[in-house]
């Protein structure tokens, strides 16, 4: 159904532009052509929307791999954010532990585009909308800590700890 | 006090000092050189580095978020040269008098206008959709620079030295701008093969990475499909290329009309979207599992409501002033106000996807619309399409930064507050300049026939390219010569397109359409590269060397273009 979505939306759209470029751009041989391309549209968006990436295994894998991915940052945050500045852990170590956070976060993102299909658009906006401000406060960190900022670093920290957090919880709350 | 437990320097007074004199400097700057080469340069990239080295290297005490701020500051100011220098001179080049008071005050408001439009934005297409902003990231991976490793400073700088190389070679006319491919394979003039040897346009191209795409395949369809479509069927003349009939009577309007209808069907489908969206967050707030505790990251919808509300008034109060009747007046106002919003909306879409705005295309959409409520009044067509301009411009500039600041961690309600408290400056700096440059002094340049340079007829006369072209455009404009038909037919093959999953590639394809092909060409190249690397090496390669190769291309093209604009003014 996606194949044949694709070539009456490539076609449709490609008849429209030729008959939108000449004298008459306006004319029922548009009107048609729009319609076939608007028809291959939907019919892509409609099987898109019924496709999970692996099927019913692939949806439980990814839940899984979220919560998991979240639950990881969510600890790691609490983890260095309670690390007192005299315990031994250099700024360095610090910085190199953000990092591989921030690693973390482009592999929760790159499930974004099944989270979209699995969960639907409204509540990936809502699961992002938390998991952004972890991740911006992890940035934060990662520049405090740079720039000689522990105090500030940790507090970030913090923050984005409650971020993912935040992320985790609207997950387990969707995914349930 | 030492460093570890101060208060983390970010909105300082230094950094908006500096920021504004930098953004002053640039925009007197980019009037002159837009007067005189008729293009302006992303301010943002260049304002990092120069506050990189004051507030780090001279003050030896700046922070990678107060830097942030400086260069949030800087763009903010000099965003509205362009949008002055395209619209007003076009008034002066007609002998059509002005208030430049009024003028300032239309192009004040437009800019706190798009600030406000935007502002709202922010979550849905930079957390939500994570669209690229390449300048933001290259702005980004400047400001990481020193905590980024030896290595990805060496690949930032080998990018930026080798997109310096290039421009100097194109600049000395040792290799050409664009490369002819169309002529190599043997295809018509009409056809435009060619490929962009702007290496900042392919650095675009490759942080977009498979998501530009779209775009490559816009500018085929133009000039593969339509074009010979066109040529076979005796609609254009097969000599054409861009710039006449094939251009500005199919391509051009079709663009237009696919970036408005899509980025208007976009709107409408996401609305469900980003309305779950938020009532969902809101109670997850309130029970302290929002983000920050629940506190509030961005500036709140009364104070830009109340903004907006204003900026309004002001628009309103000038088209009084200048002569508009009350309800032309009114009308007029709500009319520039609802473009602005979807302008804006297309040009930080356009901007996150790709790099480049189509803002001279919308203000023009503007400048039309205006013309047919007035029924033909000229001047208050100018002062909106400036408005329009301006607005645009932050739009992209204010989404630019906060994608920068997103990547460092500033907190957005700041950048917001000082992008706001800037606004002003640059319509006021930008206007005064270009009016002295209208009358000239005795041996400076100027633009204006009275100017000692235009009447010696000496190189320092001023063409103001893209002001004369809106001229004339003005000109057919009131003569009745648009294809509106074309226009509406771009409308619904862009809401078509956006029916796709995911918004559909409606912007990219009908900004492609609008644009020349080589540029097209070059993005698309950009992002084959790009696709080519994460096959071969690997996701982690391509993220770690490849983004700041990339933003290495983008900064050194913006860096060597201004030192070029310099010597042109010298």
């Amino acid at each position: 159904m996606k194949i044949a979505g694709y070539i009456l939306f490539v076609a449709g759209t490609m008849a429209a532009l030729i008959v939108a470029s000449s004298p008459r751009p306006l004319s029922a041989c548009f009107a048609a052509a729009a319609v076939i391309g608007a028809a291959g549209a939907l019919l892509v968006r409609l099987s898109c929307a019924h496709a999970v990436p692996g099927g019913r295994g692939g949806t439980e894998f990814l839940s899984r791999g979220m919560r998991e991915t979240a639950e990881e940052l969510h600890d790691s945050a609490v983890r260095l954010s309670e690390t007192p500045a005299g315990s031994g852990r250099s700024d360095a170590e610090m910085k190199e532990r953000i990092e591989e956070m921030m690693r973390l976060c482009d592999r929760f993102i790159d499930m974004r585009g099944a989270m979209l299909s699995s969960i639907g658009e409204a509540e990936t906006a809502e699961v992002l909308s938390h998991f952004s401000h972890g991740e911006r406060s992890l940035h934060r960190a990662w520049s405090a800590l740079v720039d000689g900022n522990r105090t500030e670093a940790e507090d970030s920290l913090r923050a984005a700890a409650r971020g993912f957090d935040g992320t985790l919880r609207t997950l387990v709350t969707l995914l349930a | 006090m030492n460093e570890a437990s101060r208060p983390y320097r970010e909105l300082t007074l230094s950094a908006v000092v500096f920021g504004t004199l930098l953004g002053v400097l640039m925009t007197a700057a980019f009037v002159y050189s837009g007067l005189k080469l008729g293009f302006t340069i992303g301010g943002s990239t260049i304002a990092a580095i120069l506050g990189f080295a004051f507030l780090r290297g001279v003050l030896r005490r700046g922070t990678i978020v107060e830097n942030n701020i400086n260069q949030t500051v800087a763009s903010a100011v000099n965003v509205s040269a362009a949008g002055i220098i395209f619209t007003v001179p076009s008034l002066l080049l007609m002998g059509h008098g002005f208030s430049p008071v009024a003028v300032t005050a239309v192009a004040v408001a437009g800019s706190v206008l798009g600030i406000v439009v935007i502002s709202p934005l922010r979550r849905r297409m930079i957390e939500v959709e994570r669209l690229r902003f390449p300048s933001g990231v290259a702005v980004a991976a400047v400001l990481r620079s020193p905590g980024s490793g030896r290595e990805q400073v060496v690949i930032l700088a080998s990018g930026c030295a080798l997109s310096v190389a290039v421009v100097v070679l194109v600049k000395a006319g040792l290799v050409p701008q664009d490369l002819p491919l169309g002529r190599w394979f043997g295809l018509p003039v009409y056809m435009n093969t060619s490929l962009s040897l702007s290496l900042m346009n392919i650095g675009a191209g490759m942080l977009a990475g498979r998501g530009g795409l779209p775009f490559m395949i816009g500018g085929m369809a133009a000039y593969w499909v339509i074009a010979p479509a066109a040529v076979a069927s005796g609609w254009v003349a097969p000599e054409g290329v861009p710039g006449n009939a094939l251009f500005a009577g199919i391509l051009r309007p079709l663009g237009i009309g696919i970036l408005v209808g899509s980025a208007l069907a976009g709107v409408a489908l996401s609305l469900p979207a980003l309305r779950g969206a938020v009532g969902r967050v809101g109670p997850l707030k309130r029970q302290g599992g929002g983000p920050r505790g629940g506190g509030r990251d961005g500036m709140g919808t009364a104070s830009l409501a109340l903004l907006f509300a204003a900026s309004l008034a002001v628009i309103f109060a000038v088209l009084l002033w200048q002569g508009s009747g009350v309800a032309v007046a009114a009308i007029l106002t709500a009319a520039g106000a609802l473009w602005i919003v979807i302008a804006g909306i297309i040009v930080a879409r356009c901007t996150g996807l790709t790099d480049i705005s189509p803002i001279s295309g919308l203000s023009f959409i503007g400048i039309a619309l205006a013309i047919f409520i007035t029924g033909g009044d000229v001047g208050a067509a100018v002062l909106v399409g400036a408005a329009v301009s301006v607005a645009s411009g932050q739009c992209a500039d204010m989404m630019q930064d906060l994608k920068t600041g997103y990547l460092v961690g500033s907190l957005p309600r700041r950048q917001q507050v000082v992008q706001l408290l800037s606004a002003w400056i640059g319509p006021v700096v930008a206007m005064a300049v270009m009016l002295l440059l209208w009358k000239g002094s005795g041996v400076g340049p100027g633009f204006g026939p009275e100017s000692a340079a235009c009447r010696a007829g000496s190189s320092e006369c001023l063409s103001a390219p893209q002001a004369d072209a809106l001229r004339v455009v003005l000109q057919g404009l009131v003569r009745g010569d648009m294809p509106l038909d074309r226009y509406a037919a771009g409308g619904v093959i862009g809401a078509v397109v956006s029916l796709l999953p995911g918004g559909g590639p409606g912007v990219l394809v009908g900004l492609a359409m609008y644009l020349p092909f080589p540029v097209t060409m070059g993005f698309g190249a950009g992002c084959l590269v790009t696709m080519a690397i994460t096959a071969v090496m690997g996701r982690g390669f391509s993220e770690e060397r490849g983004v700041p190769w990339a933003a290495g291309l983008i900064i050194g093209e913006a860096m060597a273009e201004i030192v070029y604009s310099l010597y042109m003014i010298l």
